[in-house]
């Protein structure tokens, strides 16, 4: 028992009955992450967003702000944490709502200790994920804005599938021009291919130059 | 009443008795009227020497006494010549039947029964001296011509017979007609005396006496009337002679109407020796076709009440004498009636007292301390299930009480010794009968003194088994009923009470498994795992109180009133539905007093009514969204007897009208609902001495208050009052 855990993980109790937080702290502590409780949603929201949780243990009832509402109210604020739900009635329409919004696991109190432990794996590497991808996505912003803004014109053509030669002629410029314009636009956004630009670019949600499609 | 003649010195009586003191009364109307009068113990020897050295004219003796053999005195006094001829009465009390057969061959003349009628004494005394007299008289004369006297006797009968025979030799036939009279007359007495003085009903005596007129007066037919209370009318009660039918024309005469009503509206007697000529009488015609010559009535008469009216007709005159006679004895007839009506009334009222307390299954019994002596009502000898007759003794009495509750008594002994007696006691215990069944009863005692200052208490005794038992009947039902309500209601709590167990259910497993995380591997972390141990040991037991308080309020309870902190009693229910109302969205908050008196109380029961109030404040504020859903329940000392706490919601509230509807038995507005909630909670708190009540909030919401009484150190249900 006990498995290595390459990673450190804050996992967030959220549960207005003191003895079922004591049980998952300890719990959250022998499977080496370190946790925080809450006894309500309302004081989960107050806490100070130094560094925040991988991961949330939620109860469905909670007094004021319900479980579901909580999970609702951190998408309308973009607190992306996965969310395993936990609660001591199997309610079924409750389950599936919480799942549909998006929420990890929904398990029934007493919770199977395998089946917590697995959920909050799987929560803290969904986790990881989105950070991953959030810092990809920022380097990405990054090198766009590292474009000249006729770099992000031709840019942009290249991407629609335009020639060299259509792009000299649209811009006015020389064929070489657009040659020369374009090595430094794969070099800064690190692009390998043309493909892997257009990926970049629809990631970046950049507009396809549409007048090449109308020739 | 015969006319007494003056006379200086009407003669001189001896009377022999025990115990002089019981014929004072006698002694003093004799002297009054002109007897003088010795006294003479009866068992001393030297009576008769006495006797004989003082020759009274008549001698009394007394034979109330058990044991005193007067018969022997007089047989005595008539073996010896010199005393033979004194008349001898006995004094005897109704109840001792005297011996006829022994007294006449004593030689007895008369007797008189006790409780005696004075004039009827009198009269008997003076008539036997007279007799005497005139016997002397007539030996004299009848020795002047040479007769033989027969040996005299007490007898009547034979002095009539000696009179008879002296009669025959001297031809004096005049003096025998008034002897012959005189006899009659005091016969007639005698007779009339005699029928007042039986036991038996007033028609009967009335009967004996009218049949006694005919027989010795010689009447055609007597008759006599009693009248009623309002003096209006008078009923035939007896007639004897040629006509004995009571239910003819002269059935019933208004005061007032003919000759008989006349003389009972007129209190005069009317007495004719010529009937045809006489004014009153109507039916001439009759008394000419009967042969009737004389009419004699008299109004019966006591204390200026007419009672009735005695009536005869004869069929020749009727002399002075027998004038004199009825009327002597209309007087004492009178009181007869007189006497036979109040003891029917006291016989009646006896009855009536007999039978109210049949009816009220009160039994009553009088104890007169000095002398031990009980006396006791009918009822209280079946209340007690004695035979009736036996003598109750207060060892009786005792035996049948309970065991347990003879303390009781005692206690009751010992204030009444301490306080020299005259305390008045209530106090209720039970009785065991001899088959074993147990009865309750209710006593009262009261402290009398007698006329001679003697202590005696009175006491009545109810028995209040039924309504005891009902009683606990009742409390019987009323429990079970509260009993049902509560699992009912616990059911519906079902599911929160399944989630309130699961809390500590989960917080235990997920401490178990960490401990087991803890402790494996090559570096077991020991103080953890120890720390998790504590907590599943804090969550187990958790969970245990849970199942306990449910358990607690499935039981029926019979449970006697204990000392309770309310504050403590209701956080306990608060425990059980936190979650139904937290799946209500209900916010609960305990304004507790900080100091708050102990109250006595039934736990269980207590904490069904909160349980009830809770759960309708929950299901009040369902679907309130305008505002919070607020449960707020206080405590706080209201007054010197009582603690009160109130169930506050934030709901729909309760119109006015209703506002105490909703505490009749099934009343409810919830579908599927019984309605007995909070009809069993009210009755609860009655119970427990309290009370609970609804406001409506100016706010939306309502109030529910309860009061219990504080606890106190319990009394002994026994109580004595001082008087």
């Amino acid at each position: 028992m006990g498995q290595p855990r390459e990673t450190e993980a804050v996992i967030a109790i959220v549960d207005d009955d003191p003895s079922v937080r004591r049980g998952l702290q300890r719990l959250v502590r022998s499977a080496g992450w370190k946790a925080e409780t809450f006894a309500s949603a309302q004081e989960f929201l107050a806490r100070s967003r130094a560094e925040s949780p991988n991961c949330v243990l939620l109860d469905l009832q909670l007094p004021g702000l319900s479980g579901l509402d909580l999970q609702k109210r951190m998408a309308e604020v973009g607190l992306e944490i996965p969310i395993v739900f936990l609660t001591g009635h199997g309610n079924i329409p409750a389950s599936v709502q919480a799942m549909k919004a998006g929420a990890v696991q929904f398990l029934t109190k007493p919770v199977d200790e395998q089946e917590l432990l697995q959920a909050m794996e799987e929560a803290v590497e969904r986790d990881r994920r989105t950070r991953r991808q959030h810092v990809e996505m920022s380097k990405l912003r990054d090198r766009y804005e590292s474009l000249t803004a006729r770099e992000q014109e031709v840019m942009q053509q290249v991407i629609s599938g335009m020639l060299n030669k259509q792009i000299a002629a649209e811009l006015n410029i020389t064929e070489d021009t657009v040659k020369f314009h374009r090595g430094h636009i794969m070099r800064k956004m690190s692009a390998d291919s043309l493909a892997d630009l257009v990926r970049m670019a629809e990631n970046l949600a950049i507009p396809s130059d549409k007048r090449s499609a109308e020739t | 009443m015969t006319a007494s003649q003056e006379r200086k010195h009407k003669g001189s009586i001896l009377v022999f008795d025990d115990e002089p003191a019981s014929l004072k009364p006698l002694f003093t109307i004799l002297t009054e009227d002109g007897y003088v009068v010795h006294e003479r113990q009866l068992d001393l020897d030297p009576q008769l020497r006495f006797v004989k050295d003082t020759l009274p004219d008549l001698v009394l003796v007394d034979v109330r006494k058990p044991g005193m053999d007067g018969y022997q005195v007089c047989s005595s006094l008539k073996n010896d010549p010199t005393t033979r001829a004194i008349p001898v009465i006995f004094i005897s009390s109704i109840d001792r039947v005297i011996n006829q057969a022994k007294a006449l061959l004593s030689g007895v003349v008369d007797y008189v029964t006790d409780p005696f009628d004075t004039e009827e004494v009198l009269w008997r005394i003076e008539t036997h001296i007279s007799l005497r007299r005139l016997r002397e008289n007539l030996k004299s004369v009848a020795g002047n011509h040479g007769a033989q006297p027969v040996a005299p006797n007490a007898g009547l009968e034979r002095a009539f017979q000696e009179i008879h025979v002296l009669s025959q030799v001297t031809g004096r036939k005049h003096a025998e007609e008034k002897v012959r009279q005189t006899a009659r007359q005091l016969k007639f007495r005698a007779d009339v005396g005699a029928a007042l003085s039986k036991p038996v009903s007033t028609r009967e005596m009335l009967q004996e006496c009218a049949e006694a007129i005919v027989r010795r007066l010689d009447a055609a037919f007597a008759r006599i009337w009693t009248s009623n209370r309002q003096e209006t009318m008078l009923e035939l009660q007896a007639s004897a002679g040629t006509y004995t039918r009571l239910n003819g024309t002269y059935g019933r005469i208004p005061f007032g109407d003919l000759k008989v009503g006349r003389i009972a509206s007129e209190k005069k007697p009317h007495l004719t020796n010529d009937v045809l000529t006489d004014p009153r009488i109507r039916n001439k015609e009759w008394a000419r076709s009967c042969g009737m010559v004389s009419f004699a009535g008299y109004p019966l008469v006591v204390e200026k009440r007419a009672v009735g009216v005695m009536a005869m007709f004869a069929r020749h005159p009727l002399s002075d004498d027998t004038l004199d006679t009825l009327a002597a004895i209309a007087d004492a007839i009178a009181q007869g009636i007189e006497r036979k009506r109040a003891e029917a009334e006291l016989r009646r009222s006896e009855a009536y007292l007999a039978e109210a307390q049949r009816l009220s299954s009160i039994g009553s019994f009088a104890w007169r301390v000095a002398t031990d002596e009980i006396t006791c009502s009918e009822q209280l000898y079946r209340i007690f299930e004695i035979e009736i007759g036996e003598p109750v003794t207060l060892e009786l009495i005792r035996s049948r009480v309970h065991p347990e509750d003879v303390s009781l008594l005692e206690r009751m002994k010992m204030v009444h010794e301490a306080g020299g007696g005259g305390t008045d006691f209530e106090w209720q215990y039970r009785l065991v009968m001899p088959n074993r069944s147990i009865k309750y009863v209710h006593a009262v005692a009261h402290a009398t003194r007698d006329q001679d200052d003697q202590l005696e208490y009175i006491a009545a005794i109810q028995d209040v088994t039924e309504s005891k038992l009902a009683e606990e009947s009742l409390d019987r039902t009323r429990s079970e009923l509260a009993h049902v309500a509560r699992i009912a209601t616990l059911n519906a709590l079902t599911a929160s009470i399944a989630h309130e167990v699961n809390q500590p259910l989960s917080g235990i497993v997920s401490n178990a498994s960490a401990s087991l995380r803890f402790l494996a591997g090559d570096a077991p972390n020991l103080e953890e795992a120890r720390e998790a141990i504590r907590d599943i040991v804090r969550d187990g037991k958790r969970a245990g109180e849970i199942i306990t308080r449910i358990r607690a309020l499935t039981k029926r309870t019979a449970a006697p009133r204990e000392k309770l902190d309310l504050n403590e009693t209701i956080a306990e229910v608060l425990a059980l539905i936190g979650d139904e109302a937290k799946r209500n969205s209900v916010i609960v908050r305990m304004q507790f007093a900080d100091t708050l008196s102990p109250v006595a109380g039934d736990r269980v029961q207590l904490q069904q009514v909160v349980l009830n109030l809770v759960m309708n404040a929950i299901e009040a504020m369902n679907g309130v969204s305008e505002r919070p859903r607020e449960l707020v329940i206080t405590t706080q000392d209201i007054d010197a007897d009582c603690v009160q706490a109130t169930v506050e919601d934030s709901g729909i509230g309760i119109a006015s009208a209703t506002v105490d509807k909703i505490f009749d038995s099934f009343y409810t507005t919830k579908t599927g609902g019984m309605g007995m909630g909070l009809s069993i909670s009210r009755s609860i708190l009655q119970s427990h001495g309290g009370r609970l009540w609804a406001v409506s909030k100016d706010a939306p919401g309502t109030m529910f208050h309860f009061t219990v009484p504080k606890y106190r150190e319990e009394g002994a249900h026994g109580s004595a009052k001082g008087n």
